[in-house]
């Protein structure tokens, strides 16, 4: 059953209904079909002062939320100062969350696996602006060897 | 005929059928899921007894000893991890250790103990609340896979087994009247996080399986679980796997991309028209080269009615070539979508075409839009993940830089939206031919943003500042204050869809 009112409210209505899908992204099509969406009025109605709308930026302005870090790990000083016997040497780099110390969820590792213990090790991570600090783990295959916490700041 | 040559003739034909017997003799000892299973972290597998179901009848000590010298004088077992899926555990990669090991005959009334053992991986890890970290064996699988192997009588077969335990036995087991297999997990120090959280084990049971030499190299082969699992140190030396791996932005976070797809007409700032989170990991070899480039995402929400494709590229050199492949998993489902696994094969960039078609391959039945609307009910999207091995080692400075280049093509318009700074790729699109290089709008916001993890999708048609109204602040300091925006939305203008919803 057709549940459209009659024209020319039907045509009204299905009018509004393609304005309001094109609004959020457009209001579908074919492959084969171009559909430029139609040109948006660019005057601001959002009347929120916190708005995107009404707060036009500078073209220099910057949207990243991320940054890059190369946090360096010095590695054989590590080893040699704290007396490693193990023979495979192993990094963690994590952000600054500590885990749940129940179930060990919540700690975001940025890096972890093993490493060259007579070279510093240093790698690109990539890090929320809001982080002020990275910690790292150097640690061995060895049960005599107790791991070795430090931080980097950022 | 002479009686001599009858009974040579007969004897032969004994042997001969004999000789065609005994392959057949031999394939009716096959893999048999047991049904002992491990749980709570110990478990006494009895190998005489075949689980409830099982393709198989109970194994004697002539199936036991047949296994035994199939793998080469040692008993292999599958076992199913069946590990709870929280902090860097998940459906698709799970892991325990294994503290101890041991196969106990008894034979002619001796008690005999087998206690060699080895797994394909290790790892790292610190016992109990240990700090101190040693290599340990370690089993790793995933949830709910369907084993395909060459025999369908094999209890490994449609199964959901997923990693091998090896016992070293040189005794022969024939006249055994009792053989069992006693595993021990380990408690590892979970507060210290991963490697321990990962590789710990819950009171979820596993099951147990003794295989033969075939499914044991199907499941070694499969390496289930591995690509998503930390530190995974294979046993064999001959195997030079990465051990080391850089997670971008972490091992279990994911990148937020988000799109206004009216490129280059503005939007209505609400953020939300494709957002798909991704995270990307590097695998380092021993020299800390790049030799494996894996991902893996998610779609979160559609609150657009264009038509897209989501593509991941990364920038590689031109000279770099690989191989992998890419699958698509529909919500829920451990199995790829048809048409999946798809081969990669590198030549330069990377650049997947991910999500096609969005309009159609992800829609909440009834409505125009998915996980965007403020009465809607929150659904999963599509999955993916991609692995690729490169052809030879790269340095880690090579690799362009993360997030790369997250894109999206709207068929509907014709256009490509990437992040500010890359260049027009697709193919049919017209941003060049129309001569447009950029991807900022006439208030100079951009098209497409990267948020964190934490950051929640605007409900339909709310502008992103009036759900985050600390995020022009942070826009117009250039980065400087506010930097943590996102972790204050007004809540009555986001969409509740937090990564525990939309990670499955």
């Amino acid at each position: 059953m057709n549940t459209l009112p009659n024209t020319p409210t039907r045509v009204i209505f299905i009018t509004a209904a393609l304005l309001a899908l094109s609004a959020c992204g457009g209001g579908g099509g074919s492959e084969d079909t171009v559909v430029i969406p139609p040109p948006v009025d660019n005057e601001c109605s959002n009347t929120n002062v916190n708005s995107l709308c009404q707060n036009p930026v500078p073209s220099t302005a910057k949207f990243e939320n991320f940054e890059p870090a190369t946090p360096s790990v010095p590695v054989p000083a590590i080893v040699t100062n704290n007396g490693f016997v193990g023979t495979r040497i192993f990094v963690k780099i994590t952000g600054s969350d500590s885990p749940d110390p129940l179930t060990g969820a919540g700690q975001q590792v940025l890096f972890l696996g093993e490493v060259s213990p007579s070279d510093n090790f240093s790698i690109p991570v990539h890090v929320p602006l809001a982080e002020t600090s990275l910690f790292y783990e150097v640690f061995s295959d060895s049960s005599s060897d107790d791991i070795v916490f430090g931080e980097f700041l950022l | 005929m002479n009686i001599f040559k009858t009974l040579a003739i007969s004897t032969g034909l004994t042997l001969v059928a004999m000789t065609i017997a005994l392959p057949a003799q031999a394939q009716t000892y096959m893999s048999t899921k047991l049904k002992d299973v491990v749980t709570s972290g110990t478990g006494t597998i009895n190998l005489f007894s075949a689980a409830n179901g099982s393709k198989q009848p109970n194994p004697t000590a002539a199936t036991v000893e047949w296994l035994r010298q199939n793998n080469g004088s040692g008993l292999v077992f599958a076992v199913d991890v069946n590990e709870a899926a929280n902090g860097t555990e998940k459906a698709s990669s799970q892991g325990i250790t294994v503290k101890s090991a041991k196969v106990v005959a008894v034979i002619s009334g001796v008690t005999y103990e087998f206690t060699e053992f080895s797994t394909r991986t290790q790892a790292s890890v610190a016992e109990g609340t240990s700090t101190a970290r040693s290599m340990k064996y370690t089993l790793i699988g995933d949830s709910g896979s369907s084993r395909i192997t060459s025999n369908t009588s094999s209890d490994i077969y449609g199964s959901d087994f997923d990693a091998t335990l090896r016992v070293e036995v040189p005794q022969s087991l024939s006249g055994a009247s009792s053989v069992r297999l006693l595993v021990t997990l380990m408690v590892t120090n979970v507060a210290l996080g991963d490697p321990e959280a990962f590789y710990d084990y819950t009171n979820g049971f596993e099951d147990v399986a003794i295989v033969t030499a075939s499914d044991a190299a199907y499941l070694d082969g499969i390496q289930a679980g591995q690509a998503e699992a930390p530190l995974v140190i294979q046993t064999s030396a001959i195997e030079l796997l990465p051990s080391s791996t850089i997670y971008l932005p972490a091992v279990d976070k994911y990148y937020m991309v988000t799109y206004e797809d009216q490129f280059p007409n503005p939007g209505d700032y609400d953020f939300n028209d494709l957002t798909v989170g991704y995270r990307v990991y590097l695998e380092l070899n021993n020299a800390n080269k790049v030799v494996g480039i894996g991902g893996v995402g998610y779609l979160v929400a559609r609150g657009g009615g264009f038509d897209h494709d989501w593509f991941l590229r990364i920038n590689l050199p031109g000279s770099t070539s690989g191989s992998g492949v890419l699958n698509l998993y529909a919500p829920g489902s451990a199995v790829p979508a048809s048409g999946y696994p798809r081969t990669i094969n590198l030549t330069g960039p990377l650049n997947l075409s991910v999500f096609e078609h969005t309009a159609t391959l992800w829609v909440d039945p009834g409505r125009n839009f998915v996980n965007t609307e403020r009465d809607q009910a929150i659904i999963d999207g599509h999955r993916f993940t991609f692995h690729v091995t490169l052809n030879s080692p790269m340095n880690v400075s090579q690799m362009p830089a993360a997030p790369y280049d997250p894109y999206l093509y709207v068929y509907n318009t014709k256009y490509e939206i990437h992040l500010d700074g890359n260049p027009a790729v697709h193919p049919l699109s017209r941003n060049t031919a129309d001569g447009l290089s950029g991807y900022r709008d006439a208030s100079n916001y951009p098209y497409a943003m990267i948020m964190p993890e934490d950051w929640l999708t605007p409900i339909e048609y709310i502008d992103l500042g009036e759900a985050y109204p600390e995020f022009v602040e942070f826009i117009k300091s250039n980065g400087s204050t506010k930097q943590d925006w996102y972790m204050r939305p007004n809540l009555n203008a986001i969409k509740n869809n937090t990564p525990d919803k939309w990670k499955w």
